[in-house]
Order: structure tokens, then C-alpha cells, then sequence
């Protein structure tokens, strides 16, 4: 039995060694990163998402991507936001809505707007799809405007997705190194106010996800999302006609396929796009195990990255990294979390044996505390340098709700774990909400 | 150079890796197995490192009947730090290995510098249990069972924790060093060159 508990004991140690690894690289390269770019965690803190092309040099041509499906309450103000620019195009893929996404969408668009109408059977089959859809029309739009492929970019947005004012002045210039083939933004959440959900996606995203992305920089694997998602033609081409898998998510998938044909994916700290947030758990559950399932099938092309000798060795044990995260730290933490506590409570008079009067057991607990909690008091800290308006009640809340929030992790991806073994791969797609009209501060 | 000695210095590299990791996993169970032996040998080591420190007396491995320091503080009284199955390195240093074979088996990993990155991880996994050990036997010396308690409770698990954070970092490093591939990621400077 001692053996069993040690040996339990042990592999949660290594788990939590390996994940206090990859975790603490990946914040301080990121914010060291942050510091080389000339910019600091407040950068963008204070963002506004109205114009999105001030400023811009229009050194590239740009087509902005918008596939949806049922998006009447946001599409609007999308594509108006979108129209302004000098070169840019947006072509919104309508894949079988049944309300008036499509229409609003032309209005609201202009000249520069094209709409393609997907209908039934061939709507609503993924994302990818929808993608794929318009990238075909984008090549036959470059190849009637004559323009340069190699001076062409592809922006994939969400329906509710707003970039940040000057954002394209910041984005293109990534593209002039040939090497770059895609480029991520940082995500904030617009109805972060809403409630505690929406204010910890907020955290979640602008705190460790954003900081994350700025340290992969270093090994040129910013990982594609599915908003603010750009990316070179002549990149996208070189994947077929259909450069978006079927998987849940394509936009992962995209960035593996980039990086294995030799691509750099980078980032910038001086724009980011916003978003809604999820503001109901059981959404929420559906989105996030939706992403689980896709980033664990994601995981067997950790030997395709493995083997491929164009990735550098530090490209490839980044990816592999997070791409086993599920694998290695989600699914055994889900298990050793509460193997841990259990622990913690049945050895309490041993664990907490030195609280052997009122002052020691002060002064012991709240080093045990500052131990402990290490890395929920760094989140703390970088969710309020990052944005100095959360003020420290609420970054402190949020830094430590993982106590709680582990738990949808847990269910996410246990759940996303039996989708694949019942070979369930259906598309659960998120919800949007309409929202007033005046932009959030 | 003819296809078939390629093909044939391939299986033979694939040979020497697979027998490496073999290797390195029957370590690993040997570990498990024979963790005793392990213990006893860190308690010898703990004894030396102690006795060198300190000065402090200190029994040899007669003086117990399971792996222990046995040491005389500076009162006179005599103490035994018990080395149990998780005070000592003999699961985690299993756990090391069977990731050393798991690396020594890709193609991409060299079996030389997993073998540096082992023998690194190893030592840095034993030195930083010694430093453990001789701090808890230096504060139950000096501070009494009080603050024994606490640095055995937390601030040990807090120096295994960053040990093994630090070993696995260093061995990471070692095996995949940082920077390009000389010879690989010709399409990115191909790339580069075209737009030069």
C-alpha cells in the first residue's frame, strides 16, 4: 500500500513539476518578449475597438473571413467596423442561417462586403468548411484584381469579433519578414462585466492565454485562433485548395500545418480583438469541451511534428508540449488534484504539523499560502498590470477561482474524452447574445 | 553512399536507440525494485555530507535497521532521520528515466545527449535530496522537533518541487537544445534568401 501511495505521490509531483515548467517559461518568456517589443503587460489595456484602420500603411491586401451561422445580433457592427479600409475586403459566409445574418450583413457592409449563402446539405458542416468556401473566393478575387499573392493576407474573424483601433499598423508590418506566415492577436472579452463567467474567459484570455502567446513568439508558434486569425495566401495555398481541416478546431490544426511547412506564427502586443464572452455555464461547458475534443485529436500530430525534420527542435518540443496539455496535465490532474486533497486532509496533523502555537501557525500559513499559491498571485498581478482598471478585489478573485474553475476543465475534458471514444464529432457551435449598442469601456 | 547501407545504418540506429531505452527503462524498474538499496545509499551519502558540513557525529549504517542518519547534536542527544520511500529519489528517478527512453526513441533526439541529460537529471536529483536531507537533519540539530516539523512538512516539499522543476528544465534543454537545426529549416531560409 505504501508503495501505491508513494507511487501516486510521485506521479503527481512530476505533473506538477512538468505543467510549473512549461507554465513559468512560458509566462516569463512572454514577458520578456513583451519588454524586447519596446511594450509592457498594461499595453492594450486600455484598448478601444472602433478603427481598426487608422493609421494602416495598406501594404497588403487583406480579406477578412467571417463565417456564420445565426449571427443577426452581432454581424452588423462587424462588417461595418471592417468596410473602412483601402485595400480590405470582407466576405462573410452565411453557412445556412434562418434568421437575417445575411441581409444585415449586406447592409451593413457596403461595397466592399461580399456574401456567400451556403444552403442545406452543404451548410453547417464545420467551420473548416465554411472557411474553405470562401477561400475559393478569395483566389478567384485575387486572380480578377491581379493582385500579388505574396503581398495578400487572410483575416479570419468571428461574427461578433472587433479588432483594436489601429490594429492593421501593427499586423502588417509582421508580414514584411517572408518568413512570418500567420499572426494571432491577443482576445479580450467585451462583456466582461457581465458576470463572474464572463470576467474569468477575461482573465483566462488577456491574462495567461495573451502573455502565453507573446512567449511563443520565441519559437515562432503563436497558436491560431479563431478570431483575428491572419495569415499569408502564398501560406495558405501551399495547403491545397482547402487549407481548413474539418476538425473542431481548424484554427489549431491551421497553425500545425503552417509550422510544419517551415511557417513562423507570430504575435503582437500592440493589438488584440474583442469578443463576446459565453455568459452561461452551460454554454460555456459546450464551447470549451467542443475545444478539448479538438485540441486532443489535435494531439496525434505530435509524431508528425515529431518526425518532420524542417521544425527546429525548439518549435517542436513547444508544440508537443501544448498539445499533450490535455493529455498530460488535464485528464491526471483531474485525478491527482483530488488525490492531493485528500492527502492534504488525512496528513493534515503531519502537513500542518509545525502550527504548534497562534504566531506559527500566522507566520507557517501564510508562507504555506505564498507557496502554495504562487502561481494564482502571479496571475493576480499580471490580470492588474494588465488592465489597471480590473482593480486588485477582482484580479485576486479571478487569480484564485481556478480552486473552483478546475472543475470545468475536468468536466470539459472528460466529457470531450468520451465524445471521441462514442466517435462523436458534431459541431455544438456558440450562442451569441445581442448586445446594446454603445461600446463598453 | 548506396540506398540499402542507408537503409541499413538506419535500422542499426534505430537498434542502438531501442536498445538504449531499453536500457533506461530496466533502470527504471531496477529502481523501483530495489528501492531499499537505493535508500541506503542516499543515507550513506546524507551520512558523509552531514558529517563534512557539520562535524556533528554521526553512526554508520549499523547503527539502524532501516535506512537512517543517525546523527548527535549539538546537546548531546542523539537523533535518527528515517530515510522513507518518499523521502528518498528512487521514484522520481524512475519517472526521469522512462521520460529519457521515451526521448532516446524519436529519431530526433540524439541518444548521446539523452544520455547527458540523464546523467545531469540524475545528479542534480541527488545532489538536490542530499541538500534536503542535511537541511533537515541541520534544523532538528539546531532547532528542535518544532521546526524540524515545518521544514520537513513544507519547505522539503517546497525544494523537491523546485528540484524536479529545475531537473526537468535542464534536461529538456539538454536534449533539445535551443536554435535551429544546422541543415534543417530550409524552407524558411529559402524563404528569406528569395526575398533578400
Amino acid at each position: 500500500m505504501s508503495m501505491f501511495v508513494a507511487v501516486v505521490n510521485t506521479v503527481a509531483v512530476m505533473v506538477i513539476a512538468l505543467s510549473l515548467v512549461y507554465f513559468l517559461a512560458a509566462m516569463i518568456a512572454g514577458i520578456h518578449e513583451l519588454r524586447r517589443a519596446g511594450a509592457s503587460l498594461r499595453t492594450q489595456g486600455n484598448a478601444v475597438y472602433d478603427r481598426p484602420f487608422s493609421g494602416e500603411p495598406a501594404s497588403f491586401d487583406v480579406y477578412f473571413l467571417i463565417p456564420c451561422l445565426n449571427e443577426e445580433a452581432v454581424i452588423g457592427p462587424t462588417v461595418s467596423a471592417l468596410a473602412g479600409g483601402r485595400r480590405s475586403t470582407t466576405i462573410v459566409v452565411d453557412d445556412g442561417s434562418d434568421d437575417a445574418t445575411a441581409a444585415i450583413a449586406e447592409q451593413a457592409g457596403g461595397a466592399t462586403t461580399t456574401v456567400i449563402r451556403r444552403r442545406l446539405p452543404h451548410a453547417r458542416a464545420g467551420k473548416g468548411a465554411a472557411l474553405n468556401a470562401a477561400f475559393s473566393t478569395v483566389l478567384e478575387l485575387v486572380a480578377e484584381r491581379a493582385q500579388d499573392p505574396e503581398r495578400v493576407l487572410v483575416c479570419v474573424m468571428d461574427a461578433d469579433g472587433r479588432l483594436s483601433d489601429g490594429a492593421l499598423s501593427h499586423i502588417l508590418p509582421l508580414f514584411e519578414d517572408p518568413a512570418v506566415g500567420g499572426s494571432q492577436l491577443a482576445v479580450r472579452i467585451r462583456n466582461r462585466d457581465q458576470n463572474f463567467l464572463t470576467r474569468f474567459q477575461d482573465f483566462q484570455f488577456w491574462s495567461m492565454s495573451a502573455v502565453t502567446q507573446f512567449g511563443r513568439r520565441k519559437t515562432g508558434t503563436v497558436s491560431l485562433g479563431g478570431n483575428g486569425q491572419f495569415t499569408r495566401l502564398t501560406a495558405l495555398r501551399e495547403l491545397g485548395t482547402e487549407p481548413w481541416s474539418a476538425s473542431l478546431t481548424e484554427d489549431l490544426d491551421l497553425a500545425i500545418s503552417l509550422i510544419a511547412n517551415g511557417w513562423r506564427l507570430e504575435t503582437t502586443p500592440d493589438a488584440s480583438v474583442d469578443q463576446q464572452g459565453v455568459e452561461s455555464l452551460r454554454r460555456l461547458v459546450v464551447q470549451r469541451r467542443r475545444w478539448y475534443q479538438g485540441h486532443m485529436t489535435a494531439g496525434r500530430r505530435i509524431g508528425e511534428v515529431w518526425s518532420n525534420p524542417d521544425i527546429p527542435h525548439g518549435r517542436a518540443l513547444e508544440v508537443s508540449a501544448y498539445l499533450s496539455v490535455p493529455w498530460l496535465f488535464d485528464l491526471p490532474w483531474s485525478i491527482l488534484w483530488h488525490w492531493t486533497l485528500a492527502t492534504l486532509v488525512l496528513r493534515a496533523d503531519a502537513q500542518f504539523a509545525w502550527a504548534t502555537s497562534p504566531v506559527s501557525a500566522l507566520v507557517g500559513g501564510a508562507i504555506w499560502y505564498l507557496v502554495t499559491f504562487a502561481p494564482a498571485i502571479f496571475t493576480t498581478i499580471v490580470y492588474h498590470r494588465r488592465d489597471r482598471r480590473v482593480g486588485w478585489p477582482t484580479a485576486v478573485l479571478m487569480g484564485h477561482a481556478f480552486v473552483v474553475m478546475n472543475y470545468l476543465s475536468f468536466v470539459c475534458a472528460w466529457g470531450a474524452l468520451i465524445r471521441m471514444v462514442r466517435g462523436r464529432t458534431g459541431w455544438d457551435k456558440t450562442t451569441r447574445t445581442v448586445e446594446p449598442s454603445a461600446s463598453p469601456a | 553512399m548506396t540506398r540499402g547501407a542507408v537503409a541499413g545504418g538506419a535500422a542499426t540506429g534505430r537498434t542502438i536507440r531501442y536498445a538504449i531505452a531499453g536500457l533506461l527503462l530496466a533502470c527504471a524498474v531496477a529502481l523501483v525494485a530495489g528501492e531499499q538499496i537505493g535508500r541506503s545509499v542516499e543515507s550513506s551519502i546524507a551520512r558523509w555530507l552531514l558529517h563534512t558540513v557539520s562535524g556533528m557525529e554521526v553512526l554508520g549504517m549499523h547503527a539502524s535497521t532501516v535506512p537512517a542518519v543517525v546523527f548527535r547534536s549539538g546537546n548531546l542527544r542523539w537523533n535518527v532521520l528515517e530515510i522513507t520511500l518518499e523521502c528518498a529519489i528512487a521514484l522520481t528517478l524512475a519517472g526521469l528515466l522512462v521520460i529519457g527512453a521515451a526521448l532516446v526513441c524519436t529519431s530526433r533526439c540524439s541518444p548521446g545527449r539523452v544520455l547527458l541529460a540523464m546523467a545531469a537529471g540524475t545528479s542534480l536529483l541527488v545532489l538536490v535530496n542530499q541538500v534536503r536531507i542535511v537541511m533537515l537533519a541541520l534544523v532538528l540539530a539546531h532547532g528542535g522537533v518544532g521546526p524540524f516539523e515545518w521544514a520537513h512538512s513544507f519547505a522539503g516539499s517546497v525544494v523537491s518541487l523546485a528540484g524536479l522543476a529545475g531537473t526537468l528544465f535542464v534536461v529538456f534543454t539538454l536534449v533539445i537544445r535551443p536554435g535551429a537545426v544546422p541543415g534543417r529549416d530550409t524552407r524558411t531560409r529559402s524563404r528569406q534568401e528569395a526575398h533578400a
